[in-house]
């Protein structure tokens, strides 16, 4: 520890500053009382000298009156009493020399010293001679000033003075510095572990409000910023790694799913194969294939419409839909997994209508998702609701409850996530892929809606509530044709049945196909490329075609604008039967003429009521 | 010029007035004046007479007009021997009295009596040549007597003072 710790540097310079200071002060007033000291010497030495100039000058006159020099040589030699006074010069009125004394040790005048050293170590005064008022000469005198002698003591004083001083001032700075100091090295201890040890709890305590106290509140909170977005950081990261073990879930899940129903597919073909006229095994046989598949293209479809609506390429087909009768759609939908699990089902709708602006198909995919759910997720013989109430705020809420498992609080934001379950425990076959509620959830968004849940915990039930806003009934308040939005209802049923052409270039599906159709016995051609389509028309005409579009020779779309241009008055319904379910499909396909535009895959039921609905007197006979 | 002074240096003390030395002489005894102090300080002007010695007076009358001596004008008198005179602050003796009124009517009068060639009989200062210099000579004693005072600082110079 002792090697991370930071050198004091900080200490050290405030006290090399501290000291700076105190040493420029000391010395400071040094310099000044020394100053002012040579002054006072030099002032009283000057008074000194004019005193004894002024007594001298009195004994001095007469002897220049009487131009007595050896009177005045006298006179002067009374200073031999004054050592310091170096040399005494009395001048005549003439200005010649009339009588000088010189201190035994006095440097000869001659070599004075030069500069200003002069001004430290001598101090001369010229005082006038008179008497009577009559100027009789001047006395001049230089004394010396032992100025060194006399500063040498002040100077070992203040010298003395310093020292306990300077260490006072040490002292005082080591009692106070940790104002200063701790602080500073606190933020600085604190931004070494945070740095060394990735703590981002750490908090200094600001003591004060000044500058360090804004360091101190700064450095708080960039580490309370820095935490925040470390947490972040690590959040998105959890999420992200969640999202990647759901998808790899999901993975597992759809291989799992995928492959699910081609087992028993594959047992019941081997069945079908052995069955020979034992019809009881057939008709299991087939009924078993006839549900896997129908699994397998449920699993497809959600996935294609996650993919849609993750690439936000799902498109709404929005107009005025009445909730209520949708609602009842979505229960007649719902009703054989509420049955299969000996649910009881209430339905609580209002007398009048409820109209929202959406898409009648997606709305009840939402709702039947809902329902589906609620039957999955509640043992059996639960009790399942669904109502609808107008919220009054020109909204209105679509619930459904169930009094199954429930979600425990901590699922309750990650249950609309995509590839969530929240019990892997319940079967495969009923789990599905965890899709459900967030093709649901994003419909519903996608509706300017809201869909939230409801759930007093594990076992407790849920609540599921589509939140839609209303819209005013259309004025032809005629509901949208949901139960068979396909169909063109123009023909009553023909008792030959239909004549249906197929052309798909997958033999499979064409036969397959083609084999349902008559089993419902109407008359069917299968081939296989769009030529042959084209030829088999011209020889006998159909009362529905299912085109492959993309058909090897001449494909849907070609053959489609050909046959309606060829005959534009003979009645035919065309479906294009396409891999592909985009609008741009769409509307090609539409454009070259087509009626009806499925993808594949699509129930043969639809097959089977589309050309049940086409039999009818209106077809020329066979 | 320095020659010179040195040559009259070395001349016997008693030969004859020289010019300068009179010239000194009567500087000097004009600037006596202030060192000395009358019983009774007056407030006109000081006179100084001068017995017998022509010399002097030229001189006196060369340098006292316009000069003040503590505020006080100084006038000259010529004496003769044979004239009293009451009214005198200092007189100088060209030659020494040898009786007469002017002898008597100082007698006992606070008058200075400066003399020419040391100091006679009653003389208070006495112009003495000394290494060739003007000096001089006092007798405070002989000022006492008549209630004069002979300033101490001029005393301090004087060659020689008489007790």
């Amino acid at each position: 520890v002792s090697s991370r710790t930071p050198p004091r540097s900080l200490r050290r310079k405030l006290l090399m500053i501290v000291m700076a200071a105190t040493g420029a002060a000391m010395a400071t007033s040094m310099a000044a009382l020394l100053a002012h000291e040579t002054w006072q010497y030099r002032q009283s030495g000057l008074r000194d000298l004019q005193a004894q100039a002024e007594l001298l000058s009195k004994s001095l006159a007469p002897t220049l009156l009487f131009n007595d020099r050896k009177a005045a040589r006298d006179t002067l030699a009374t200073l031999t009493a004054r050592p310091d006074i170096l040399e005494a010069v009395v001048m005549a009125a003439d200005g010649g020399t009339f009588a000088t004394h010189r201190a035994h040790d006095a440097p000869d005048s001659g070599e004075a010293t030069t500069g200003w050293l002069p001004l430290l170590t001598e101090l001369s005064l010229t005082y006038r001679i008179s008497e009577s008022g009559e100027t009789l000469g001047q006395l001049q005198l230089t004394r010396r000033l032992d100025l060194a002698q006399r500063l040498q003591g002040l100077v070992a004083i203040l010298i003395a003075a310093a020292v306990p001083g300077l260490a006072l001032a040490a002292l005082i700075f080591r009692r106070l510095h940790p104002k200063v100091t701790g602080p500073v090295l606190a933020v600085a201890e604190a931004a070494r572990q945070v740095k060394d040890e990735r703590r981002y709890d750490i908090r200094v305590t600001a003591t004060s409000d000044d500058e360090i106290g804004q360091l101190i509140d700064a450095f708080n909170r960039m580490v309370r910023d820095l935490a925040l977005e470390m947490s972040e950081r690590r959040g998105a990261e959890e999420a992200l790694r969640l999202a990647d073990r759901r998808k790899d879930e999901f993975l597992a899940t759809l291989a799992h799913e995928l492959r699910n129903p081609l087992a028993p597919i594959a047992t019941a073909v081997e069945l079908l194969q052995r069955a020979g006229d034992d019809e009881a095994r057939r008709t299991r046989s087939i009924d078993i294939i006839r549900r896997q598949l129908k699994q397998l293209v449920r699993l497809v479809d959600d996935l294609l419409e996650v993919s849609r609506i993750t690439r936000g390429k799902l498109e709404l087909r929005r107009e005025p839909v009445e909730l209520t009768a949708l609602a009842r759609t979505a229960c007649e939908a719902a009703q054989p997994v509420v049955e299969q699990r000996r649910h009881s089902l209430d339905i609580d709708l209002p007398a009048e209508g409820v109209w929202v602006q959406g898409d009648a198909a997606r709305l009840l995919q939402v709702i039947v998702n809902l329902l589906t759910n609620a039957a999955k997720y509640t043992p059996p013989q639960g009790r399942l609701r669904l109502s609808v109430k107008a919220t009054g705020d020109g909204a209105v809420d679509l619930a459904v409850e169930d009094n199954g498992v429930g979600i425990a609080p901590e699922h309750r934001e990650q249950v609309f996530d995509m590839f969530f379950q929240v019990d892997h425990s319940l079967g495969r076959g009923s789990a599905g892929l965890g899709v459900g509620l967030t093709i649901a959830s994003q419909l519903v968004a996608m509706h300017d809606g809201r869909l939230s849940l409801h759930s007093d915990g594990l076992g407790q039930g849920s609540r599921f509530t589509v939140h839609l806003p209303t819209v005013a009934p259309p004025a032809a308040a005629a509901p949208a044709a949901l139960a068979a939005p396909d169909v063109r209802d123009e023909s009553g049923p023909r008792p030959g049945g239909a004549k249906v052409l197929i052309a798909d270039d997958n033999t499979d599906f064409a036969d397959s196909l083609g084999a349902l159709l008559r089993a419902d016995r109407h008359q069917v051609r299968v081939v296989h490329n769009g030529l042959d389509a084209w030829g088999a028309l011209q020889r006998d005409w159909a009362d529905v075609a299912f085109l492959d579009v993309g058909m090897p020779g001449l494909d849907g779309l070609q053959l489609a604008r050909r046959i309606r241009a060829g005959a534009p008055s003979r009645p035919i319904t065309l479906v294009a039967v396409t891999g592909w379910g985009q609008a741009s499909d769409h509307q090609r396909v539409m454009e070259a003429g087509f009626d009806q535009h499925w993808v594949k895959p699509f129930e043969p039921e639809r097959a089977l009521r589309l050309a049940a609905d086409l039999r009818g007197p209106a077809a020329p006979p066979a | 010029m320095c020659a010179a002074a040195l040559a009259m240096a070395w001349l016997p003390v008693q030969a004859a007035d020289r010019v300068n030395d009179v010239a000194v002489k009567a500087a000097y005894l004009v600037r006596f004046l202030p060192f000395v102090e009358w019983p009774v300080p007056g407030t006109g002007p000081l006179v100084i007479g001068v017995f017998a010695h022509e010399d002097m007076v030229r001189h006196l009358e060369a340098i006292l007009p316009g000069r003040r001596v503590s505020g006080r004008e100084v006038q000259l008198r010529r004496v003769q021997a044979s004239e009293a005179h009451d009214n005198l602050n200092a007189i100088f003796l060209g030659q020494p009295l040898q009786g007469g009124r002017l002898a008597d009517s100082l007698k006992g009068q606070p008058v200075l009596v400066v003399a020419d060639g040391g100091l006679p009989d009653g003389a208070m200062l006495g112009f003495v040549i000394v290494d060739g210099r003007v000096g001089f000579e006092a007798s405070p004693a002989a000022a006492a007597r008549v209630g004069l005072k002979l300033g101490a600082r001029l005393l301090a110079i004087a060659e020689r003072v008489q007790r």
